[in-house]
């Protein structure tokens, strides 16, 4: 009988709804004819308004996107085995805090499918709820009756009864949804999506059922843009504590979008309809640190922000305008990856401006490069190019801000007056007290804080716990929040059967990757502070062996889609067994006393070959035997205050202390020995740089592509245009891989990968120099780097994922702000007001394909092919 | 007790469901009795849709022609003037003033997607079908997302 009265009321419902999207008055028709009949049955008026949630959409088959395949087979001597990973990835907790759902979400490659149930107290998973690809975010209606489970790689949210774990409803909602989120009243819910690049939501009522009463984007087709933009892949959500305005970070668009959840409509932050954020809507401003947004949280009237600071590795007063405030520089006083930072921005919400900024407890002096406004002329002793003069060290942050003492803030919750933070990079939380005025005071310091498991990037209030979701660790780690550092406790949510994490070589690598802190001199550092999740962030950066430091700067590169795509960078001259520039950056030689570089140190004594020569000289006992009898000035140095005097002494240490090993596993990076037996490699400078090499090409990591799924036939007739000679794409970008810059190389009758001279959009500098050009010591790193007069040369950029990458910052240096001033002409119809077509070089056209001759609309479908790769 | 308790819920309800007819009518229908008609930009149309309509339908054989019921103003085709007729003059103010008032004519719909206009664009019919066929393969082609973005009051 129950389920008859069911199948009556969808078809009751489907009609209403069908009625309802043909015509208006064939609707009011069908609306007094039914509604009356239906007031017969024990339906509520809002459960007919409901139209298909619950029970036609029940029947709908949920679509997910497909894995991109993996090019690397067992054929390849670096293959091995990879053991099966849930990566967990949100957590929802239940109202008294005894029980856990944490997102089982998987990788790009390996999506997951369940949802762990946990007892907290008892730290034992209590059940599995399997369902589609990938569960991804969740939240739990705020009279925790229902918990909406969000699946990144499919088209519906799934909303489970929170007493039963069992499915209630399932509503479409478009792929990529990242984030959901009750307002306090229960009756909407918002979810931010990546695809969309938007805020999304649906009125509910909820009660003994759960109903969806309409959706924000029912009426859109799902090709087309839907919801309130909200910056490029929108993530992080938090609501003010009164519900009325909902902040929505990004970490590609580097903003804070403000909307207002009663109209769903962006609020401007600051009131002038005159000034816009990139890639807002017209007169529309975010809250623009120009810093990759991780965690927020609200407390009081005080929005809290993660991020890694302003700082692009730019002078802070000199070149480019990389962070387009309008300033030349970046307003920040270190250069380089010293740039990068682990903040905590304190926002006023009736102002929207900054109160606080709290940066890296180690902004000084662990590198013997950082600018330190103790000793303002030391950085006239360094040489060049790492010299700074006095004059910058007013753009540091006053010393009493330096609390942040983890790597990579990820995750924030505000609770009772207190600020926890989860630092991805260095497996650690952190609390601050809150005070009257939203300032911090940090709780624990560098050395004394929580540890987690490996890479948390979620948390979650639980009663008096604190929980961290440790994504690499597989677990969660329950913190007492009345503890003291020292008494967390880990459950493991996720899989393990194949050993705990790492158990491989590529494991290893990726660890190493997400984890980069305990390798880096400042301890605060990671490489995905820039490839953030593997991706980029949207902001282009000074790379330490550009000729020109402060006008050259580079995007940065995505950790996906490399295996097939090497040599990799714009010079196509780097591969997996090479990243000496960015890992030298973590940790320079010079900071090491006994690798001799320090010229503060050194200077003042001879030389080795001095020494060989005339060993009686003073000073050499300290130059031929610096590891049992280093200089006194070692120890003296007021920076890089490092027990380790020589850095393969420090990175193996460091690996130990991650890793619990300084070797590989061997599965995959083994060395032969005379007997023919092969044994593990070392984890020294060399070791790590193979591990990372070995992740980045074990697997694709390409987001399942949404576009792709549509199939839509703007983009057939765009891939025919793609193919076209006449256009020229697939000359330089050919499929699948897209580029002809590969080894094994295409076409090369001399076995290179195809590089072109000269670099089509070169960025100058105010004088007039390619900006472009590479150090030598870059072609001394990448031998395979060629720059000859006319520059460097430069290899076509694979196009794969082009859908996810920041449309406001395209071509090799940023400069394009949207994938039609990359294609078209100058002056072609299809540039927007105040768009600049970079399709030229020196006045001449269609250097890059052939696309005046395209018009408007065959420009669209060629791009909306582009996002199908 | 129970069976009037029912009676009491059910009369609630008709009156609960004849008011809320009463109140969508009062609010989504004008005092003639109709609803209000999409009133997009003329000089979006100019810019934009104009161009694409006399481009995609404004053809001798089809739209080009004053005896369609929706007969387009085209350059090198129809025109007001007849000694116009085979050069490629632009249109005149005239003539994109009477394409606009002929498109206005076909957009009898509350959302783009369903305007006569669109659904004979693609093929769907609509009163009187299309004849044509299929001019836009998908609403998501460029052409036809130009128009539904006009008709919808969105140029770019």
């Amino acid at each position: 009988m129950k389920t008859i009265y069911k199948l009556y009321r969808c078809r009751l419902n489907a009609v209403l709804a069908r009625a309802a999207m043909s015509s208006r008055l064939a609707a009011h028709v069908l609306f007094i004819v039914l509604v009356p009949l239906a007031s017969l049955l024990p339906v509520t008026t809002m459960g007919l308004l409901v139209g298909l949630v619950g029970c036609g959409e029940q029947a709908t088959p949920i679509a997910t996107l497909a894995p991109d395949p993996n090019p690397m087979t067992a054929v390849d001597p670096l293959w091995s085995k990879q053991p099966h990973r849930d990566r967990p990835r949100a957590i929802c907790v239940s109202q008294d805090g005894n029980k856990a759902w944490v997102m089982l979400g998987g990788t790009e490659d390996s999506p997951g499918a369940a949802v762990a149930v946990v007892d907290v107290a008892a730290g034992t998973v209590l059940r599995r709820v399997n369902m589609a690809a990938s569960p991804w975010a969740c939240a739990l209606d705020p009279s925790g009756r229902f918990l909406v489970v969000t699946l990144r790689y499919s088209d519906h949210a799934i909303v489970l009864d929170a007493k039963t774990d069992k499915e209630v409803a399932r509503v479409a909602v478009p792929f990529y949804t990242e984030r959901v989120l009750f307002r306090p009243d229960g009756k909407r819910v918002f979810f931010s999506n990546r695809w969309k690049d938007a805020v999304l939501w649906w009125d509910v009522s909820v009660g003994a059922d759960f109903s969806v009463v309409s959706r924000s984007y029912a009426a859109v087709a799902v090709e087309d843009p839907m919801g309130t933009p909200a910056g490029e892949n929108p993530r992080s959500m938090v609501l003010s504590e009164d519900g009325a305005l909902l902040f929505v970070g990004s970490a590609t668009s580097l903003s804070v979008a403000v909307i207002n959840t009663q109209t769903g409509a962006l609020v401007d932050v600051d009131a002038d309809p005159t000034t816009q954020t990139r890639g807002a809507p017209a007169g529309i401003t975010h809250i623009d640190f120009r810093s990759p947004v991780g965690g927020l949280a609200v407390s009081g009237g005080y929005l809290f922000i993660a991020d890694i600071g302003v700082g692009t590795g730019s002078h802070p007063v000199a070149g480019r305008d990389l962070d387009g405030d309008g300033q030349p520089g970046d307003g920040t006083a270190n250069v380089v990856f010293q740039d990068l930072g682990n903040e905590i921005a304190v926002v006023d919400i009736k102002t929207f401006k900054q109160v606080h900024r709290y940066v890296a407890d180690s902004t000084c002096c662990m590198d013997y490069r950082d600018v330190d406004p103790d000793l303002p002329d030391r950085g006239l002793l360094i040489p060049a190019p790492d010299t700074w003069s006095p004059d910058v060290v007013p753009y540091l942050t006053p010393k009493p801000n330096w609390i942040v003492a983890g790597a990579l803030p990820q995750a924030m919750v505000a609770h009772q007056q207190r600020l926890w933070v989860a630092f991805s990079g260095s497996n650690e939380v952190q609390s601050f007290k809150i005070g009257a005025d939203g300032a911090l005071t940090a709780l624990q310091h560098a050395g004394g804080l929580y540890r987690t498991g490996f890479n948390p990037v979620a948390m979650a209030i639980a009663g008096a716990h604190v929980i961290t979701v440790d994504r690499l660790g597989e677990s969660l780690t329950v913190i007492q929040t009345t503890d003291a550092p020292g008494k967390e406790r880990h459950v493991v949510v996720g899989d393990i059967g194949g050993g705990v994490f790492p158990s491989t070589d590529a494991e290893l690598g990726e660890a190493i990757n997400d984890m980069t802190a305990v390798f880096t001199i400042d301890g605060d550092q990671t490489c995905v502070h820039c490839h953030r999740d593997n991706g980029s962030m949207g902001r282009p950066i000074v790379m330490p062996l550009q000729s020109n430091r402060l006008w050259g700067a580079r995007n940065i590169m995505a950790q996906r889609g490399l295996y097939d795509t090497r040599p990799w960078f714009h010079e196509s001259s780097m591969d997996e067994t090479n990243f000496f520039p960015v890992l030298n950056e973590f940790a320079r030689k010079e900071n090491f006393c006994c690798e001799g570089l320090d010229a503060t140190v050194w200077s003042a004594y001879p030389t080795v070959k001095q020494c060989v020569e005339k060993p009686s000289m003073t000073g050499c006992n300290h130059v031929m035997n610096c590891a049992e009898d280093p200089p006194p000035e070692c120890a003296a140095r007021p920076y890089a205050k490092t027990p380790f005097l020589r850095r393969s002494e420090f990175i193996k240490d460091a690996a130990k202390k991650l890793l619990g090993r300084d070797t590989s596993f061997g599965d995959a990076l083994h060395q032969e020995s005379a007997d023919g037996s092969f044994k593990p490699i070392k984890l020294d400078f060399e070791g790590i740089t193979r591990a990372i090499g070995l992740f980045m090409l074990r697997t694709p990591r390409l987001l399942p592509n949404p576009h792709r799924h549509l199939n839509l036939p703007t983009a057939r007739r765009g891939k025919l245009l793609y193919e076209r000679p006449g256009v020229g794409c697939a000359t330089c970008h050919p499929l699948p891989a897209t580029t002809t810059a590969s080894l094994p190389a295409l076409f090369s009758p001399f076995g290179m990968p195809i590089r072109f001279p000269p670099v089509i959009t070169p960025t100058s500098a105010p004088d007039g120099s390619d900006a472009s050009r590479v150090a030598p010591r870059f072609i001394g790193s990448f031998p395979l780097t060629v720059q000859g007069p006319a520059g460097v040369h430069f290899g076509a950029t694979p196009l794969r994922g082009i859908w996810d990458r920041s449309a406001t910052h395209l071509l090799h240096d940023g400069r394009a702000h949207s994938l039609r001033e990359v294609l078209a002409t100058p002056g072609h119809a299809v540039l927007r007001p105040g768009e600049q077509g970079y399709n030229e070089r020196d006045g001449a056209f269609d250097t890059h394909g052939g696309t005046s001759h395209l018009d408007r609309y065959q420009l669209e479908d060629l791009m909306n092919y582009l996002l199908t790769l | 007790m129970t069976q009037r308790r029912t009676l009491q819920n059910r009369c609630l309800s008709w009156v609960c469901c004849l008011l809320g007819v009463v109140w969508l009518v009062a609010c989504d229908v004008d005092s003639t009795g109709y609803s209000p008609l999409p009133s997009p930009s003329r000089s979006a149309f100019e810019d934009e849709a104009g161009p694409i309509l006399t481009a995609r339908c404004g053809d001798y054989a089809c739209h080009g022609n004053s005896a369609q019921p929706f007969a387009l103003y085209a350059v090198a085709r129809r025109r007001l003037r007849l000694e116009d007729r085979f050069t490629s003059h632009p249109l005149s103010l005239d003539e994109v003033d009477a394409n606009f008032r002929a498109t206005l004519g076909f957009l009898d719909a509350d959302h783009a997607r369903d305007t006569p206009l669109i659904r004979k664009a693609l093929g769907l019919g609509g009163r009187g079908g299309h004849k044509g066929g299929a001019v836009f393969e998908a609403p998501s082609d460029p052409q036809c997302r130009a128009l539904i973005r006009w008709i919808d009051g969105n140029p770019q």
